[in-house]
């Protein structure tokens, strides 16, 4: 949440809200659609990038001025009423929010789990060279984002990379998080001979390699696609990846 | 032409753009990964960048000090962030002759109109979810800079 305040403060991360409603039985108000949305660099206007649904409203302000609006700092005004925003609207709106996202499980921004938990629990259950190297790289990729609209680690990949990682013991590969939460394992030699994995939450692993045509020393043969986790060995011995990614 | 409405030109060969690579893109040993070209959904198929020398030479400043610190106001944390630099001829062909299917990319400037970020600029003709374009594009960064 401290992202959430710290960007809308810096009046960067803009907050357009649509569709101010009654809710007649509880007499309260309500948001029909949030969004959380970003200043485009090429037009100084907003687009919409991530929908938060409902928004309780029971702060005490006029609820036509926050019908539509946008907080930038070439924007800043209900196009509703044309009326400018004070700065009580904008806390109030913000707290709102910033209560919501908490309440709300499925938050792009809230972290499934205690990730943190679910990397120790899976470190133990390895017996490898490297997992104290396996651990402190995990915890950093599981440290809050640079930007703040990506998602966190989310866990099916992590059991997924650690399932391979005990079926198969590879060579320690390089760990990065995708914008999406996905962990990619990149085993990289150099620019013609590499391998490079992520582990989908469904099961599946989006790939891309390399290797040096033996053909054409010239040339590196490329590919990328999609397999099921279980196809992912045969796949990096198929592309005679296996003496960089594979031990033994 | 990619449809976005706004004035753009191309950028020409011998230019340099410019891409923030967040910490989790980059490896232990300081490698940026595909990761950081990577598209998202809100990029509608433009990879954001930003020109180096239009900052240096219509903005008069200091480049990396103004990308520095204009990170610094939208991301959260740079503290282990990089930002690399791409020629553009060099990405532009590398991609082509390195892409399974010869990918064209093309590089705009479309900042004109923006008070916020007037170097903007964009790579496109890549797609969500193409590792291999993204995996080549950090292939052809010329530098890297710390924040």
């Amino acid at each position: 949440m401290d992202t959430l305040y710290r960007n809308f403060n810096k009046q960067y991360t803009p907050i357009v809200a649509q569709n101010c409603l009654t809710d007649s039985s509880s007499n309260t108000n309500f948001l029909d659609e949030v969004f959380l949305t970003s200043e485009t660099a090429e037009t100084s206007s907003t687009v919409n990038t991530k929908s938060l649904g409902h928004i309780p409203l029971p702060c005490p302000t006029r609820t036509e001025r926050v019908m539509v609006m946008a907080h930038t700092p070439s924007y800043n005004k209900s196009a509703y009423t044309q009326g400018a925003l004070t700065d009580h609207i904008i806390n109030e709106l913000t707290r709102n929010l910033t209560l919501t996202l908490e309440n709300n499980s499925t938050s792009t921004y809230e972290k499934e789990t205690d990730t943190r938990l679910i990397i120790e629990q899976l470190i133990n259950e390895i017996d490898s060279p490297y997992k104290k190297d396996l651990y402190e790289r995990l915890l950093f990729l599981d440290s809050p984002n640079d930007d703040p609209e990506d998602s966190p680690m989310l866990t099916g990949s992590l059991k997924h990379l650690f399932n391979f990682i005990k079926a198969h013991n590879p060579k320690y590969p390089d760990l990065f998080l995708t914008h999406d939460g996905i962990l990619r394992s990149e085993w990289y030699r150099d620019n013609e001979h590499y391998f490079f994995a992520e582990f989908l939450p469904s099961g599946f692993v989006r790939y891309s390699s390399g290797i040096k045509s033996k053909k054409d020393s010239s040339q590196t043969e490329r590919n990328q696609g999609r397999v099921s986790i279980d196809k992912l060995l045969p796949l990096i011995k198929a592309t005679n990846a296996e003496h960089w990614c594979i031990d033994g | 032409m990619p449809n976005t409405g706004v004035l753009m030109d191309k950028i020409s060969g011998n230019n340099t753009i410019a891409r923030f690579c967040d910490k989790k893109s980059i490896s232990a040993s300081g490698r940026v990964s595909g990761t950081a070209f990577k598209l998202r959904p809100r990029d509608k198929g433009n990879l954001s960048t930003n020109w180096v020398e239009y900052i240096e030479s219509t903005m008069h400043k200091n480049a990396l000090k103004h990308l520095q610190d204009f990170y610094n106001k939208i991301m959260t944390d740079t503290s282990n962030a990089k930002i690399g630099y791409l020629n553009v001829k060099k990405t532009i062909n590398y991609v082509k002759r390195e892409s399974k299917d010869n990918r064209k990319l093309d590089i705009y400037h479309n900042g004109k109109l923006s008070r916020s970020n007037p170097s903007h600029s964009i790579i496109t003709g890549t797609e969500l979810d193409e590792m291999e374009i993204f995996d080549l594009l950090a292939e052809t960064l010329i530098a890297t800079h710390n924040f």
